[in-house]
């Protein structure tokens, strides 16, 4: 082949394109281990993993050297790039540019980039000319493409398969020429289905029941078990604490202050979806859109907290619309990596390089999200009270519906007496302050518009005088005050601070300068209902109005005098309008743009009061706002939608750059995925509820598999998609891809997203009951243990490990819910920076003080030490996974740490007076506690050697004459430390 | 089985799948086998991503190219100390003394508190050159401009945040939220420490509060949580959970372990996980540890010449006994020692704090053992290979602070992001020289601005990283400490 013209742009960052030589041969790895000999070439199978590895860093989503980028279909496939070729001709080994280029020796033309790239191997270079050959027929990524049902394959173990998880993964155990292994030893399989399944380990009780129901019949005794176990209120405790993770839940608000934030009914409601079996599209709708289901019920609108975890700024001068912008990128890729396991968040700042998202598609998404009420506000706000008793939540829910209709009524009733009426624009206007801050007047045609001028003060009150000249002797009506952004054009997509308006004054000014106050009676916003505290005595509700904290738009408000106003011959009006709120310590929120108008209409003067429908309706209001407010209960933030009258426009953010703004967009979802899963809404536009639904609609490919394999990972350690946070295609590959497809069919379609169900399908499996033996040879084979021909053994979560120690020394507490705990914890850890904050433990023998883990205040900048030191996540972001680490930190902490010294205390007492029999049955049950089996003969000497030498060291008599405390507590340590009590 | 043959075993059992690893191109796993799949998780990032010995996640490695520094001291004022008061000298600044702000320093500008016009502040100290290199340093600190010359300046250092809680963050992480891992995080996950019996990344806090923002600045983020930096304490528990319960000696502890080892070994033969194996290490790791941390922590070991160098007091938790902490622990092979000192945010609105209060005595604090802790080193030549850093979160403002538009009793200024000063001294830093220039009030950057990205790549050069070889793959991208913005190593500075 002759030599062609070499494009200088297809000269890649040689660095950038390093990376994937190394992680080469992780994908060869997964190749390796598929077993079947292929006749045809699959793209997504066999090239697409090339490709990724070895061009798409420069050829990708981010970068298209040469114009050439192996992400989209249309830009491949007889696509003509920057070298004046086609990138690939289907059928056509000479004219397809990308076969010349990896197979071409000449320097300047070879891809990779010679100089410092490994060529591609041959193997490599055969398959894609095959591909070619065959005529270059893409496909998707696999999870790009609805799971379907494989057919249920057979090998010579069926025998034992206890389902078709069994079936699945033998006849790939028999291919790699492995077997499945013995059932494991009674106890420890109960052990493990207790842990897996509740996060408690069995008692003694238990043990012992199901080791003589399992010597008559294992597969009976393994489901009554199982079954028992998944009706636990425990199990809705276990399985939470996995999806708190991912939605980043905690007791504080992160960021600058890490305040204190009351969530916790979220967190309850969470625990009730497991117990109460909410199917899983239940439970993704409700927590992405549960504000907009139809008359919501307080759970609907409790679950929507989820996406009130993000963090929020409340230290002095942050900018509280860079936090708002903050948290609603980290709902969009919380969304996606909880429900999608897609790295969306790549797509921030540019295309995605591996996967076929647009950057564009990830500011569509956004605007599902950016409508809502909340704004980074202290206080959290929308909240929601949730009622102590959930008897009255249908109560409360109609209370509160009630409320909102309401004001809605009442506003509807002003702004249609606004909008009625003619106004008046005032003129020569004087407009001052009270402080340095300056207004300038423009008197336009239209009407006198005042603005700031310089630097503007916080807490400024507008003052602006109205002569007489304006009004004459027309009686004055209502007033309107228009609050426009001092950049009206720039701020519609960039908000300036905006003004809360917390009082307003008015007084008749006569010649002489006498001045008599205006009462105002009535005033009518231009929102129905604001997330602003009830203090002040502007809206109609007795709220504050403004633009908290942004303004993009005009705001109007009209303000009703308890009587018409009659301004005398050569005097004027004198208003002053109050704005104190500080944004965050010093940016002034004043009313920097504005115009008034006044009307002189009569029926503004009948506006609420006496027997119209507006003064009825306020009666009403007043009196279920406080019906509301009685209630006793805790409250949560919520998903609240922002008034549309004052909707935020989205835009696409140069680079991810919040502040550099580009083309406006609206809700959307990506098209690569609407092509497999198409949205079901007959709406026009689609709303943050479709979006929900998207989500779990029956054609998704990815919601039912993402979940399936998280469901897996907690049970087995390792994901089918051992990368349970990507499943796009620089991901890693399904270990076992029918399976995985069947469980989310299966999940999906035949028990209608009922989680019980699939989990314990999982369990009943001969794979989870196994023995969890390895060989050397097994170890070698496969040290991971993906393809399961053992059982599972992985090291306990955080959570579990102190929640087994509370549990086998007889101190956990079983109460459900409620504010959360704080359990003992090391000296000099607590120094919040808020001072309120407190950390007090209740006392030895009070309930509090032993609570399951889920249940501890999670404070983001103060994690609980001995979960931190076993890898829990301090929740500032979605954690998709968790990674185990082995330390010497955790030695210490189980050794000494004084929760767990307490439980050692504690277990050593019931192990010597709880127990009963002769000093080597007390330690056998003990064992049995910790491990689920007996100790063989060599395990018990050493423990009593242990007892003896410790007890004769303390210096105590001997069991037979007493108690031995401390020598006990040495022996309950011993226990809880061993490698087998971390362990399932 | 002895704990040496446990060792021996797990290596062997190391090389075993490191040979089988290359010869099956195999996914793998074995001794953490989940810290494994981390590292795998790097491999792919792959440039340059350190290669630990799974059994010991902490093992010493060696960089991508020799660095002159092998381990870091970092000195961090929080609160922001007055760069115009120590070390940016501005004698305009002294003439605009009083007079009003004018309007192009406030336009576009955040404030924490300042608000309508503000007044200019001069220096409120006298200034002096010292030394060969003829360092301007402020007649507060007498005994470290005797040093001087040891370290150099950057004048021009600058920041994105204003408020301390983010602005610690972006000068330890790199960014301004949570969640992202520490420089020292980076540092010991790319190095490993060279003495197992101590934490490889250790914060010495002077007292007083956790910095705002609390562990975050020391934590590991998406790294394994092996690499976050460890507490240690002057009072009381030196390592959180170190010390024994009162009523479990030593010996008792012993052979508790010695039961927990054989049972542990009975179980590692039964099931064959090695990750039994790295388990028995780490608690035969963890009782060493209960030896060696209250040995590297008690300074009152250091004879007296010492403890009048520092001005130390054992038992006290102050910035002198952590100074010397940090020598004795970079001594003993602890990769990072991070010191964080506070009670410098000078707004002057509180006698602690102003510049005419308890700043005097913050200066006196810091001043005889930042000087000590430079001399200890150099006399015990370890200053040549050990990089010390000193700096706060920003810088403050040349206008006086007027919190609520009025002028305070007290005496102070106001965040300000725009410029601030910071040190390094040794670990191949050239010494004596002062880099960047601020305006004539320091303001802001008027020749070679410094943004921290480039502080921190020139950090990780010193140390023999690369910095955009040093990441690690989350979120969708490769992450690194400097971040996605383009950053460079400031040459002047480095050898």
């Amino acid at each position: 082949m002759e030599k062609r013209f070499s494009n200088p742009n297809s000269r890649p960052l040689n660095e950038a394109r390093f990376s994937k030589t190394i992680s080469f041969p992780w994908i060869v790895a997964c190749l390796a281990l598929a077993p079947f000999a292929r006749a045809e070439v699959d793209f997504a199978r066999d090239i697409q993993p090339i490709l990724n590895a070895r061009c798409t860093e420069c050829h990708g989503g981010v970068k298209a050297a040469g114009d050439v980028s192996f992400v989209y279909q249309d830009r491949v496939i007889n696509y003509e790039s920057d070298s004046g070729y086609p990138v690939v001709k289907p059928g056509n080994l000479k004219e397809s540019e990308l076969i010349y280029r990896i197979t071409t020796d000449d320097e300047d033309d070879s891809m990779p980039p010679p100089d410092d790239h490994e060529p591609l191997s041959k193997k490599e270079v055969d398959l894609i000319k095959q591909w070619v050959e065959e005529g270059a027929k893409w496909s998707n990524h696999w999870a790009f493409v609805p799971p379907a049902r494989s057919p249920v394959p057979t090998s010579s173990f069926d025998n034992i398969a206890k389902n078709n998880i069994d079936r699945f993964l033998f006849h790939r155990l028999e291919a790699e020429g492995l077997k499945p292994g013995p059932t494991e030893n009674p106890g420890r399989l109960l052990r493990r289905l207790s842990l897996g399944l509740t996060g408690l380990p069995p008692n003694l009780d238990e043990l012992n029941r199901f080791e003589s129901a399992h010597a008559k019949n294992p597969d009976n005794a393994v489901k009554i078990a199982v079954d028992d176990l998944l009706s636990r209120p425990a199990f809705g405790e276990r399985w939470a604490a996995m999806w708190l993770d991912l939605v980043r839940y905690a007791d504080s608000g992160g960021l600058g202050q890490d305040q204190k934030r009351t969530i916790w009914a979220y967190r309850d409601w969470v625990v009730d979806a497991f117990n109460q079996n909410l199917p899983f599209d239940q439970f993704t709708i409700k927590q992405l859109a549960g504000d907009l289901l139809p008359n919501p019920s307080i759970n609907d609108l409790v679950a929507t907290a989820c996406q009130r975890n993000t963090q929020t700024n409340n230290e002095g001068g942050t900018d509280d619309e860079t936090f708002r912008v903050e948290a609603v990128l980290d709902r969009v890729n919380t969304t996606w990596q909880t429900w999608g396991s897609i790295t969306f968040s790549c797509v921030q700042c540019h295309d995605h390089p591996y996967d076929p998202i647009r950057h564009a598609e990830y500011y569509q998404f956004m605007d599902f999200f950016n409508n809502s009420a909340d704004s980074d506000l202290p206080k959290d706000e929308p909240l929601l009270k949730v009622p102590k008793d959930p008897n009255i939540y249908s109560d409360a829910a109609a209370l509160r519906q009630e409320v909102l209709q309401l004001k809605k009524e009442l506003w509807k009733e002003g702004t249609k007496l606004r909008d009625d009426v003619s106004w008046t624009a005032l003129n020569d206007l004087e407009v001052t302050s009270n402080n340095s801050s300056r207004y300038a007047v423009d008197n336009k045609a239209a009407h006198a518009e005042f603005h700031t001028v310089g630097t503007v003060e916080t807490k400024t009150h507008t003052l602006i005088d109205a002569p007489h000249t304006n009004f004459g002797d027309t009686p004055v009506t209502a007033l309107r005050l228009t609050v426009l952004p001092l950049r009206p054009k720039t701020s519609i997509h960039s908000p300036e601070w905006g003004f809360v308006l917390a009082k307003s004054e008015a007084w008749i000014v006569s010649a002489d300068g006498k001045k008599n106050p205006v009462k105002f009676r009535w005033s009518v916003p231009d929102v129905p209902w604001m997330p602003t505290a009830p203090t002040g005595n502007i809206g109609p509700d007795g709220a504050d109005w403004g633009a908290d904290s942004r303004i993009h738009h005009a705001r109007r408000l009209v303000l009703v005098p308890e009587n018409p106003i009659l301004i005398p011959k050569g005097g004027s009006l004198a208003l002053r309008f109050h704005c104190n709120k500080t944004g965050h310590g010093s940016h002034p929120m004043a009313i920097q743009r504005g115009h008034l108008a006044s009307t002189s209409d009569p029926r503004w003067s009948k506006l609420g009061k006496g027997h119209c429908q507006a003064g009825a309706l306020k009666e009403r209001l007043f009196l279920a706002e406080n019906r509301l407010a009685r209630i006793p209960g805790t409250t949560v933030p919520i998903m609240q939608p922002r008034p549309t009258q004052v909707a935020r426009p989205t835009h696409i953010f140069t680079r991810g750059n919040s502040l550099e703004k580009a083309d406006r967009v609206s809700a959307g979802l990506p098209a690569s995925l609407l092509e497999v899963a198409p949205v079901n809404s007959a709406k026009k536009t689609h709303d943050r509820l479709d979006m929900a639904q998207w989500w779990v609609s029956d054609s998704h490919p990815l919601t039912a598999r993402v979940f399936v394999n998280r469901l897996w990972e907690q049970l087995f350690g390792v994901g089918l998609v051992p990368t349970l946070e990507d499943f796009g295609s620089s991901g890693e590959k399904p270990t076992h891809k029918e399976l995985l497809d069947y469980l989310a069919v299966r999940f999906q379609k035949d028990h209608h997203w009922n989680i019980k169900a699939i989990l314990r399908e999982m369990v009943l499996s001969h794979a989870y009951q196994q023995s969890a033996r390895m060989t050397p040879a097994l170890v070698e084979h496969d040290p991971d243990n993906r393809l399961l021909a053992r059982g599972p053994r992985i090291r306990l979560p955080a959570e579990t490990i102190r929640d087994q120690a509370l549990a086998t020394s007889g101190l956990l507490s079983t109460k459900i819910g409620g504010p959360p705990v704080h359990p003992p914890l090391p000296e000099g850890v607590w120094r919040p920076f808020e001072k309120g904050d407190k950390w007090e433990t209740p006392a030895p023998n009070e309930e509090d003080r032993y609570r399951r883990s889920i249940y501890t205040y999670t404070k983001r900048s103060i994690p609980y030490p001995s979960f931190a030191m076993f890898d829990a996540p301090s929740r500032e972001f979605c954690n998709p996974r968790r990674l185990t680490s082995n330390t010497p930190l955790q030695a210490l902490a189980i050794l000494n740490d004084p929760a767990f010294v307490e439980c050692a205390e504690a277990f050593g007492k019931r192990i010597n007076t709880e127990l009963s029999g002769p000093i080597e049955e007390k330690l056998n049950d003990a064992h049995r506690l910790v491990t689920g089996r007996p100790a063989n003969a060599e395990r018990l000497t050493e423990l009593v050697n242990l007892y003896h030498n410790t007890a004769s060291q303390y210096g105590e008599p001997m069991p037979e004459a007493g108690p031995s405390y401390e020598a006990w507590t040495v022996i309950a340590q011993v226990l809880m430390n061993l490698d087998e009590t971390l362990t399932y | 089985m002895n704990i040496e043959t446990l060792l021996q075993e797990t290596a062997q059992q190391t090389l075993q799948r490191n040979t089988r690893r290359q010869f099956l191109t195999h996914c793998t796993t074995g001794l953490g086998a989940l810290f494994l799949a981390a590292q795998s998780q790097a491999a792919k990032a792959g440039h340059g991503a350190p290669k630990h010995d799974p059994a010991n996640p902490l093992s010493a490695l060696n960089p991508h190219y020799p660095g002159t520094a092998k381990r870091v001291i970092y000195l961090h004022m929080i609160g922001a100390p007055s760069q115009l008061e120590l070390f940016d000298y501005k004698p305009d600044l002294k003439r605009l003394d009083g007079q009003a702000c004018p309007q192009s320093f406030l336009e576009g500008k955040n404030f924490a508190f300042i608000q309508g016009t503000p007044n200019m502040l001069g220096p409120q100290f006298p200034f002096q050159q010292h030394g060969d290199s003829g360092a301007w340093v402020s007649d507060r600190l007498p005994k470290f401009a005797k040093v001087v010359d040891n370290v150099s300046f950057i004048k021009t250092l600058q920041t994105d945040q204003f408020n301390h809680g983010p602005a610690q963050l972006r000068v330890h992480s790199g960014q301004a939220r949570i969640g992202y891992p520490s420089v020292g995080s980076w540092v010991t996950w790319g190095l490993g420490t060279e003495n197992t019996d101590l934490p490889g990344f250790v914060v010495l806090l002077s007292g007083g509060r956790l910095p705002r923002v609390g562990k975050a600045l020391w934590g590991s983020g998406f790294l394994p949580s092996v690499y976050q930096g460890v507490q240690c304490r002057s009072d009381g528990d030196p390592v959180l959970n170190v010390s024994n319960p009162d009523n479990i000696p030593r010996d008792i502890r012993r052979a508790a372990l010695d039961t927990l080892k054989n049972l542990n070994q009975q179980t590692y033969s039964e099931f064959g996980d090695p990750e039994t194996l790295t388990r028995i290490a780490q608690y035969e790791m963890a009782f060493r540890m209960q030896m060696a941390v209250p040995d590297a922590m008690d300074i009152a070991k250091e004879p007296k010449h010492i403890h009048n160098l520092y001005g130390t007091q054992p038992g006290k938790e102050s910035f002198a006994n952590n100074c010397l902490l940090a020598r004795r622990l970079i001594e003993r092979g602890v990769r990072f020692v991070q010191l964080f000192d506070w009670g410098w945010d000078s707004h002057g609105a509180a006698q602690s704090e102003a510049l005419n209060g308890g700043f005097q005595n913050k200066c006196r604090e810091i001043d005889q053992p930042m000087a000590a802790l430079l001399a200890d080193l150099k006399q015990r030549g370890l200053l040549e290979d050990t990089l010390v850093v000193w700096s706060g979160e920003f810088g403050r403002t040349p206008m006086r602070e007027n919190r609520g538009g009025r002028e305070m009793k007290l005496v102070g200024r106001d965040h300000n992001p725009g410029a601030f000063t910071a040190w390094m001294a040794g670990g191949g830093i050239k010494p004596g020289l002062s880099y960047g220039e601020t305006d004539e009030v320091g303001y802001g950057a008027a020749a070679n601005p410094v943004p921290l990205e480039d502080f921190h790549a020139t950090i990780l050069h010193t140390l023999g990283f690369h910095h955009e070889k040093l990441n690690f793959p989350f979120q969708g991208l490769n992450q690194r400490l400097t971040g996605v913005k383009a950053a460079r190593v400031i040459n002047d500075l480095v050898g």
